[in-house]
């Protein structure tokens, strides 16, 4: 039994609240900081070896002071791991569902110079024109609400295209794959996977009880939430306190090492971008060639669903092929109407004779221009034939009865409208191309498609994202940082600071009688 | 039962909470701003279709509506020509029946084949007429003149023979057309003056021009023949004035039926455009009172938020 043993005693209280301080202190600094969990000083009764006689002749023991055991976190692995694999799910349906919004977008028939809208302007533009077939202003609004109708198809093809080529690139630019969302998804990838590992290696080194590697945990696992936006993965811990991750059932991490990671690469033009898991030391060495057949979910997941032609509902490619088939429609129907002639009757423009009066001339100009190569129309080819656009009088009104060598009988009949009732019959014609119904109930039926399939998708992940939301928040509040719970530690920790330093000047005084005590 | 709570989780549960309301509040402002509440296929497909299918029905019923008024235009130039034909034609009734009295002198002979030769000049003339640049009674030739007179009195028709695809339509409904035009010759006939052969009211004029130069002949058998003749196209006349008369009656018909059709698709129009209304357009009163509650619920959620997050801490007691 000493006074220095009492000073002692009261230091080490000094040193432990001081540390507790810190940690509080620590804790308010990463209140706010994204993943990271309140760390806890664990302290413990430190044995002491301070014998002293007692009046029965026994020695008493006092304890030595107070020393810290750990600083340690809540944490669940399970919960982590769940929540984990729940937010890819959301992450795939959110990915998914922005592709699906974009298609809606392109195909908003409802907002301003929609497809429908260029259709109904070109047909009101045709039956004007059977009001005065020979008025030139007529025919040139004709033959520019046929060029906005061709337009407009360009357009959505367009749009299509460029929103695929974000998502996936273009399978015949390798640079673009690499480019692309799914591209950048990958490089992420395989860039926390790198992390990850380092991580792993420094955790593995480091003694469980130093609060740092609590630290590095917090960081991994913000990491791993990261990682399960953009891909799912399985992960088990191992004795060392490193994850190890799977990614569709590939090891790509082991302990301290990355030993696989993704690489993307030029696919077919159903999937233009392929992701394969490959080996770190040589890419060569490919473990699986596809992974999207093993996703369940992540932004990658989505990301190449929706833009895979084979995925199922919905897709890019699959518009595209809708609004490729009415433009081809569209455009046979109109050209064969303006090149009609069946022996008896036949389409006619109309032009000029010897003394430059107008007459009727067989119709000879195809509306639309033939695609080069004996290509199919499509949308993003069909494009209004430049002859008819810079003289309208081609566009043939009228269709009469033809002699033997193809000439109207009656060449003065300009006011003939016969062939323009065929090009008005279309709106209501029903197309055994399009599946027995009209032009316009088509494109309506598509458009309605992509938008129910979008809302379809908006309510899982709005679902889904609940989900994410309960789990989330428990985790968080459970572990998280609460403010007032700091405080109270602070002024704890505050107070038995300074109750131990009136300790160590007590026994300072103490000390000091005794010293004086010798003189 | 959640016990303990992170600060975090109280701060994005507001912040959660303000967004949520925010976005509501954003919507329903779209909504009143723009008096739609489906503005994209997104918001409702269902109801998104019907709009187009509405609006697609609306396109149709304008272009209807602006043929209707074409032809109605067409009409009225047709009525106003054919009138002045019928009062013309009663005209020559008159000058026929006091070119008939076998006392008339020469030089009154002589005026009333002047005044006949100025009315075929003027029912030439609206023969002639054009509406918007169409020869009205050339059938489908509405670039070539319905009828040109030449110097020896021939009158041609330069329009489609009535027989045949002579018709001009428009369509007033979704396979109804309106026939705009008659077929000139059937209305006016024409007269070739090297054989004096012809037919309707031109020969029926040039006939009785004919009758009254001989009537004024000094060969007293020619000049009786002549008198003759002039009782005869009489009744010519008046043949000629029910042909033209019918066809005023038969395209008065079709104008009431455009005058219908016009009624009709007025109707339609508002039928369709309310239609379209019902399931496209927001109620405005119901619209802006959800938006002032929004709002209270909002400012409701900023103040607790603020009280949570500012007064109830430990950090202002201590």
């Amino acid at each position: 039994m000493s006074i220095i043993g009492s000073m002692n005693i009261a230091q080490s209280a000094l040193n432990v609240n001081q540390m507790g301080l810190m940690v509080v202190s620590n804790n308010v600094a990463n209140m706010n900081t994204p993943g990271y969990l309140k760390q806890r000083l664990n302290q413990a009764e430190m044995l002491g070896y301070t014998p002293y006689a007692s009046s029965k002749g026994i020695q008493i023991y006092t304890g030595g002071g107070v020393t810290i055991t750990d600083i340690s976190q809540y944490t669940n692995q399970q919960m982590l791991d769940y929540m984990n694999t729940q937010n890819s799910e959301l992450e795939a349906l959110n990915a998914k569902l922005s592709g699906l919004g974009d298609l809606a977008d392109i195909m908003n028939e409802l907002g301003d110079g929609a497809l429908s809208e260029a259709m109904t302007d070109f047909y009101a533009a045709a039956q004007r024109l059977t009001q005065n077939p020979s008025d030139s202003v007529l025919r040139i609004n004709y033959i520019n609400a046929a060029q906005n109708v061709a337009e407009k198809f360009n357009e959505i093809s367009s749009s299509l295209t460029t929103k695929r080529n974000e998502l996936v690139g273009d399978v015949n630019y390798p640079q673009s794959v690499k480019e692309s969302q799914a591209g950048i998804i990958t490089e992420s990838v395989n860039s926390i996977l790198s992390q990850i590992a380092t991580l792993n290696d420094t955790i593995g080194k480091m003694s469980s009880t130093d609060s740092t590697s609590n630290n590095l945990i917090n960081q991994r696992n913000s990491l791993l939430s990261e990682l399960s936006s953009l891909v799912d993965f399985s992960s088990t811990i191992n004795a060392n306190g490193a994850v190890n991750i799977k990614i569709a059932g590939v090891d790509v991490i082991q302990g301290g090492t990355q030993t696989a990671k993704l690489d993307i690469t030029v696919g077919g033009a159903d999937n233009p971008a392929k992701v394969q898991i490959v080996s770190t030391d040589d890419s060569s060495k490919v473990k699986i060639s596809d992974i999207s057949e093993n996703l369940t979910g992540g932004q990658l997941k989505g990301v190449l669903d929706a833009a895979s032609n084979s995925a199922d509902g919905i897709t890019f490619a699959k518009v595209q092929d809708s609004i490729n088939l009415l433009a081809k429609t569209f455009a046979e129907e109109v050209n064969a109407i303006q090149l009609f002639n069946d022996g008896n009757t036949a389409a006619m423009a109309i032009g000029l004779d010897a003394d430059g009066n107008k007459i009727l001339v067989p119709s000879t100009e195809p509306i639309f221009q033939i695609p080069a190569d004996g290509a199919d129309f499509d949308a993003s080819n069909i494009k209004i034939n430049q002859a008819v656009y810079d003289n309208p009088n081609l566009i043939a009104t009228a269709r009469v009865e033809i002699d033997a060598d193809g000439n109207p009988l009656d060449p003065l009949a300009i006011g003939n409208t016969n062939n323009l009732k065929e090009v008005i019959a279309l709106q209501t014609k029903n197309f055994k191309e399009l599946g027995g119904v009209t032009f316009e109930s088509s494109l309506k039926s598509l458009v309605t498609r992509v938008a129910l399939e979008a809302d379809e998708y908006q309510n899982k992940a709005d679902a889904q994202a609940d989900v994410v939301d309960q789990i989330q928040n428990k985790y968080v509040s459970n572990g998280a940082v609460n403010l007032d719970e700091e405080l109270v530690d602070m002024v704890k920790y505050q107070r038995a600071y300074e109750a131990a330093s009136r300790v160590f000047s007590a026994c300072n005084e103490m000390l000091q009688v005794l010293v004086s005590l010798g003189k | 039962m959640i016990t303990r709570v992170s600060t975090i989780s109280m701060q994005n549960n507001l912040i959660n909470q303000l967004a949520s309301n925010q976005s509501k509040m954003y919507e329903l402002q779209i909504q009143a701003m723009t008096g739609k509440k489906v503005n994209s296929f997104l918001d409702n497909p269902v109801d998104a279709a019907k709009i187009l299918t509405l609006n697609n029905g609306i396109g149709k019923v304008e272009s209807y509506q602006k043929n209707v008024a074409a032809a109605q235009g067409e009409y009225d130039a047709m009525d106003s020509a054919l009138e002045i034909v019928v009062e013309k034609l009663q005209r020559v009734n008159e000058l026929a029946n006091s070119a008939a009295n076998e006392y008339q002198t020469k030089e009154s002979l002589e005026a009333i084949k002047n005044e006949l030769a100025s009315i075929k000049q003027t029912i030439v003339d609206m023969a002639n007429t054009q509406y918007d640049g169409k020869y009205i009674f050339s059938g489908t030739n509405i670039e070539t003149p319905s009828f040109i007179m030449s110097d020896d009195g021939t009158i041609t028709y330069g329009g489609t023979p009535q027989t045949g695809d002579y018709k001009r339509q428009l369509e007033v409904a979704e396979g109804t057309y309106l026939t705009l035009n008659a077929a000139g010759d059937s209305v006016f006939g024409s007269y070739n003056a090297v054989d004096g052969t012809g037919e309707g009211l031109f020969k029926t004029i040039s006939d009785l021009e004919k009758a009254i130069d001989e009537a004024s002949s000094d060969d007293e058998a020619v000049s009786k023949a002549g008198f003759a003749a002039i009782r005869e196209s009489i009744n010519s006349v008046h043949n000629d004035i029910t042909t033209v008369t019918n066809t005023r009656t038969q395209f008065g018909t079709l104008a009431q039926k455009a005058d219908l059709s016009e009624n009709s698709l007025a109707d339609n129009l508002i039928l369709l455009q309310s239609d379209r209304s019902e399931v496209q357009d927001v109620d405005l009163f119901e619209a802006y009172s959800n938006l002032i509650s929004q709002q209270y619920a909002l400012q409701a959620s900023m103040q607790v938020g603020a009280m949570t997050l500012q007064q109830s801490s430990l950090l202002n007691y201590i």
